[in-house]
């Protein structure tokens, strides 16, 4: 299993398949480069159904924006028209698969790099000589999201146990409320982080400038065959890329 | 007129056994039902069945002869009034008196009487002091105190509480013993999960123990 993986050599396979994802402009290229990703996610132990299934309010969202790069981006080739306007041209509705293709792809990419646990994940960072306070801030960021979904959505239920519908209000005075939440959200997870630090540091967080670590990561064969083969493979598909063969 | 819970099992996933399995109670206006149970028994999943939060896998809930799924969370809200077992996840307005008055606005009320309203209930629960307070800031006693004012400002007929006193000291605690008595004297429904007992078998008229996902009803002597 890929799971099993020194976090380094997710780093490199992750940002290679993100370079790449920016570097193609494409349907065609970012079409199978989405679809390589989508094969390795099971081989870290990441079912892409089960992904599709929790994010699929962000479908729609995406869905909505090649809808909107179909309409606004000036193209030449006009698909639909009305008179003498373009309402969809070829080139925008490319435009638009291109980002919603990219965008899966770096999603793909924070997956791989999400199936290593959070302790592996900083110690990766901190033997790539990241300080380790920036290597723990950035793992306790990922893992401070999901808590402040909760409390947000902990909000709007409490918010509509109270008598409020929004369902039925205006969007105007939807948006009052929404607007009106959003900066006790913001101080509650301020004073949350806040509260977060002060438990860190009375459990000796940075007490000595040394720490031990119950696991030392080591790089091993799978290791060194991952990171070459994902540089080979991304330094010849620019190249090739560059070079007009692809 | 009463909050029915009929037959209800739930389970968090399809594949898991069920932690709830046929539960079935009444809470008629006047009555307190105290819902005790060890950490993790189900007391606060069987709240979030009965308020409409989690939707049961068999089994319904009604209030009042309406089944809680044809209502919204905010029509629920108008007839149960439902204190969180954290109560910093319900209060979301940036000072104590504006998180009191906040339901009011939306009611169309004379300024005066949503101001009247709140300082009764700030003055009631002793957070006078404490009107232009963010209410992250307060203390634990203090944010469980405004939270019951602010589900009690709205006047439901019906109360699930999860765990009341925690946090409140002993004066306080007493207070919000007589206060609940008050409200069913006055023919308010409350339903208390607690793991004060003491406080629990002198309010409520009638105990109920969740043990392995099943209710059943115990003898109310303190």
């Amino acid at each position: 299993m890929l799971k099993e993986l020194d976090p380094r050599s997710k780093f490199v396979l992750s940002g290679i398949l993100a370079t790449l994802a920016v570097f193609f402009n494409h349907p065609l290229h970012l079409g199978p480069l989405l679809i390589l990703a989508l094969f390795l996610l099971p081989l870290f132990s990441c079912n892409p159904l089960q992904v599709a299934r929790r994010m699929r309010h962000l479908l729609v969202i995406l869905g909505g924006l090649v809808i909107i790069q179909a309409f606004f981006y000036p193209g030449t080739t006009p698909l639909i028209t009305w008179g003498q306007h373009y309402l969809i041209t070829v080139e925008g509705l490319l435009q638009g698969s291109s980002l919603v293709l990219r965008l899966f792809i770096i999603l793909c990419c924070g997956l791989i790099l999400a199936s290593s646990p959070p302790a592996r994940f900083v110690q990766g960072l901190v033997r790539w000589y990241l300080p380790y306070e920036l290597a723990y801030m950035v793992s306790l960021g990922i893992r401070f999201l999901p808590l402040l979904r909760e409390e947000a959505g902990d909000v709007f239920t409490a918010l509509q146990l109270r008598g409020v519908d929004l369902r039925r209000m205006p969007w105007r005075q939807q948006f009052k409320i929404y607007r009106g939440l959003f900066l006790p959200l913001i101080t509650m997870a301020i004073l949350r982080s806040r509260q977060i630090a002060l438990a860190m540091e009375a459990r000796a967080f940075r007490a000595y400038p040394r720490r031990t670590f119950f696991h030392s990561l080591q790089l091993g064969r799978g290791d060194y065959l991952t990171i070459i083969i994902s540089l080979f493979s991304g330094i010849l598909l620019i190249f090739l890329h560059l070079r007009g063969l692809i | 007129m009463a909050l029915v819970a009929r037959s209800l099992s739930f389970r968090y996933e399809k594949t898991d056994p069920f932690c709830l399995e046929n539960i079935g109670l009444e809470l008629h206006p006047g009555q307190c039902l105290a819902l005790l149970g060890a950490n993790g028994s189900g007391k606060t999943t069987l709240s979030k069945l009965l308020i409409g939060i989690l939707q049961p896998e068999k089994g319904h809930v009604s209030v009042d002869g309406k089944n809680l799924t044809g209502l919204s969370l905010a029509g629920i809200g108008e007839k149960i009034g439902y204190l969180f077992q954290n109560p910093s996840r319900q209060l979301f307005c940036s000072s104590a008196g504006e998180e009191i008055g906040f339901p009011l606005q939306f009611r169309g009320l004379d300024p005066g009487e949503i101001a009247e309203r709140t300082e009764h209930l700030l003055h009631f629960f002793g957070l006078d002091h404490l009107r232009d307070q963010f209410p992250f800031t307060l203390s634990q006693g203090e944010r469980q105190r405004l939270a019951l004012a602010a589900i009690m400002v709205l006047d439901p007929p019906y109360f699930i509480l999860d765990e009341p006193t925690t946090g409140l000291d002993p004066r306080r605690r007493e207070e919000l013993f007589y206060y609940l008595q008050k409200l069913i004297k006055n023919g308010r429904g409350i339903i208390l999960i607690s793991h004060d007992h003491c406080f629990a078998r002198r309010l409520a008229s009638g105990i109920l123990e969740l043990k392995e996902g099943r209710l059943q009803e115990v003898d109310p002597g303190c």
